[in-house]
């Protein structure tokens, strides 16, 4: 059974398939369906097309197991392309695992063979019509600083590319930073960007709710469903409902939660908290962590399968001390902001501190410094004097331009904090190894850790097993 | 080695048609439909045959005459025509065209024609 013509769109394709006989039975399929179709058991050729730009097909089918590249590599040249081509890989195992790997990549979806060819047939007319109505979409701006993400270090211009390239794709996007650094204003510029640029963008931080509330905040409520519940609510995934949501501080999320999460992002439907009926809802994700995601799913704290579907691509934004270059513009942008009619200037010795500061706060905490030295200067230029303390404090009668690390007053609270952790968890390792005369195995025991873990503490601190048989 | 083949014609139906003729019988295959997307393709992706039509915005004797120049017999140029007399196919000949098919071809003489000549070609394609 074949599409009649005024069923059919016809659309490029493109079959990168190197098993001849599954090549030429697409190739027969699809020409009856009236597409132009084209054929290349290699995928270097078509990576060459990629490159230079002459890769305007609207479907592209692609076979996992090719030779001289995996097809999940292709299609990860596709990704970072930035190509509108809806991708459906050909794959003969039929495991969970590669699905979600082909998903995880940015696959349109897959095909298991053998398929039938109505199965072909219909998701080639899907995954045609999609890219169809993306390129609709997607209109071409013009590159240019964005001036929510300030700064012309090497970083920040990798950042910006980046995001010129993810904006187009309705991928979900892992967010990856430390606190402050902007994550959601990220998430914003890939959604400004993007084809859902006039829908709704919706922020959610999910470490800043009670777990008892999550639930009611992503999925909704009806009137009467618990205590306090007074009206029909929602929830952010309705509220987001054909445009973006962004969930901040994903780690946050509580297992159960996590669970719930992932079915509405697998069925696309949600049902209210104390509801019966459901609904459809096609959102796009963004997700932000400032943890080690991975470290979380291996310490079985964030659920693996989630982690793959919101993970498509990871962006990483970098923390204020990798990107010091950008200090000046950042903090002149910020005494604009705050400095009123006549913003003050800031003096060489007191850039000189901001430069020597380790930032753990990030760009926040670098607006507060300029808040801070704004409301405390004297006369129209900032000096050292004028900036917080543990900051400006720093080169305070002091020649070197590194400061001595037993001054507790040159370092912040955080960073004192920190430290301070750091020397009790290491005293307490070698006192729990000394007893437990070099065994990894007793001392974790004692430490009340699991083994992986505390040998990977010890690891961190630098402390031999061995050193301690004695 | 599977042949590779690029088909250039600015016809859609004509086009879609040779390619998926081409296709089912186990070439691999591209398409373009005038002359410069024919050239940078070829440069991109080494074709072993090309198809390409006599009309088209650019001429096709156009397309014949730089592959040859620069490709020599390492590339098996066939031209389309629905013209079918002794002058034309002078023409194609001088301008180093391989074959002349005459519109309409059938896919089967089409398929011949196109695997004899990946066969010509086979001793000479680099891996």
């Amino acid at each position: 059974m074949s599409l009649s013509v005024a069923d059919v769109v016809p659309f490029k394709v493109m079959v990168v398939e190197d098993d001849e006989e599954v090549a030429r039975a697409v190739a027969r399929r699809l020409g009856a369906d009236h597409h132009e179709v084209e054929v290349s058991s290699d995928p270097m050729p078509i990576i060459a097309r990629l490159g230079a730009d002459l890769a305007d097909w609207d479907v592209v089918i692609l076979d996992v197991g090719l030779p001289n590249m995996s097809g999940l590599e292709v299609l990860r040249h596709f990704r970072e392309a930035g190509s509108l081509a809806s991708v459906i890989m050909l794959t003969g195992d039929s495991t969970a695992n590669t699905a979600a790997a082909c998903m995880r990549a940015g696959a349109f979806y897959y095909l298991t063979k053998p398929f039938e060819q109505f199965q072909l047939s219909s998701m080639v007319q899907s995954a045609g019509r999609y890219c169809r109505l993306r390129r609709q979409l997607v209109q071409h701006t013009a590159p240019g600083t964005d001036s929510m993400l300030i700064g012309q270090s090497a970083a920040m211009r990798k950042l910006r590319d980046a995001l010129a390239r993810l904006a187009e794709q309705d991928v979900p996007i892992l967010i990856q930073g430390e606190s402050g650094t902007g994550k959601e204003l990220v998430a914003r510029a890939l959604h400004d960007r993007g084809p859902r640029r006039k829908a709704r963008f919706v922020a959610l931080n999910c470490g800043a709710i009670p777990e008892s509330l999550i639930d009611s905040e992503l999925f909704g409520h009806t009137r009467g469903a618990f205590t306090g519940a007074t009206s029909d609510r929602p929830g952010v995934f309705v509220e987001a409902d054909g445009g973006t949501l962004f969930l901040d501080e994903i780690g946050d999320m509580p297992l159960a939660v996590q669970a719930r999460l992932l079915r509405v992002l697998q069925e696309g439907e949600v049902r209210p908290v104390g509801g019966s009926g459901t609904r459809a809802v096609e959102v796009r994700v963004i997700a932000a962590t400032h943890i080690d995601l991975q470290h979380a799913v291996n310490q079985q704290q964030f659920r693996q399968d989630l982690y793959y579907r919101l993970n498509v691509v990871t962006l990483r934004v970098p923390p204020l001390r990798e990107r010091l270059d950008d200090l000046p513009l950042l903090a002149a942008h910020f005494l604009k902001k705050h400095g009123g009619a006549q913003p003050p200037v800031i003096s060489a010795e007191a850039l000189e501190a901001l430069v020597e500061y380790s930032w753990p706060g990030n760009v926040r905490e670098l607006e507060n410094a300029v808040l801070h030295a704004v409301a405390l200067r004297r006369g129209q230029e900032i000096g050292p004097e004028s900036l917080p303390p543990h900051i400006g404090g720093r080169l305070r009668g002091n020649t070197s331009a590194i400061p001595s690390p037993d001054d507790e007053l040159a370092i912040s609270l955080t960073e004192a904090k920190r430290r301070a952790a750091s020397e009790f968890e290491k005293r307490y390792l070698t006192k729990v190894m000394e007893k437990a005369k070099g065994s990894v195995s007793e001392g974790a025991r004692l430490a009340g850790l699991d083994r992986t873990n505390f040998r990977r503490l010890l690891q961190r601190h630098g402390l031999d097993p061995a050193s301690f048989k004695s | 080695m599977t042949p590779r083949v690029l088909v250039v014609d600015d016809d859609d139906g004509i086009r879609r048609a040779i390619a998926t003729a081409l296709g089912r019988s186990g070439f691999d295959v591209q398409t373009a439909n005038d002359g410069a997307p024919a050239l940078r393709l070829c440069e991109l992706t080494a074709p072993d045959i090309v198809v390409v039509d006599y009309n088209m915005p650019t001429a096709g004797l156009a397309v014949v005459r730089t592959l040859k120049q620069s490709h020599g017999p390492s590339i098996y140029v066939a031209v389309l025509t629905g013209d079918d007399d002794p002058e034309t196919r002078e023409l194609c000949r001088k301008a180093g065209a391989d074959a002349v098919l005459i519109k309409p071809i059938t896919p089967t003489e089409l398929r011949r024609v196109l695997t004899a000549a990946a066969l010509a070609l086979g001793a000479t394609h680099a891996a």
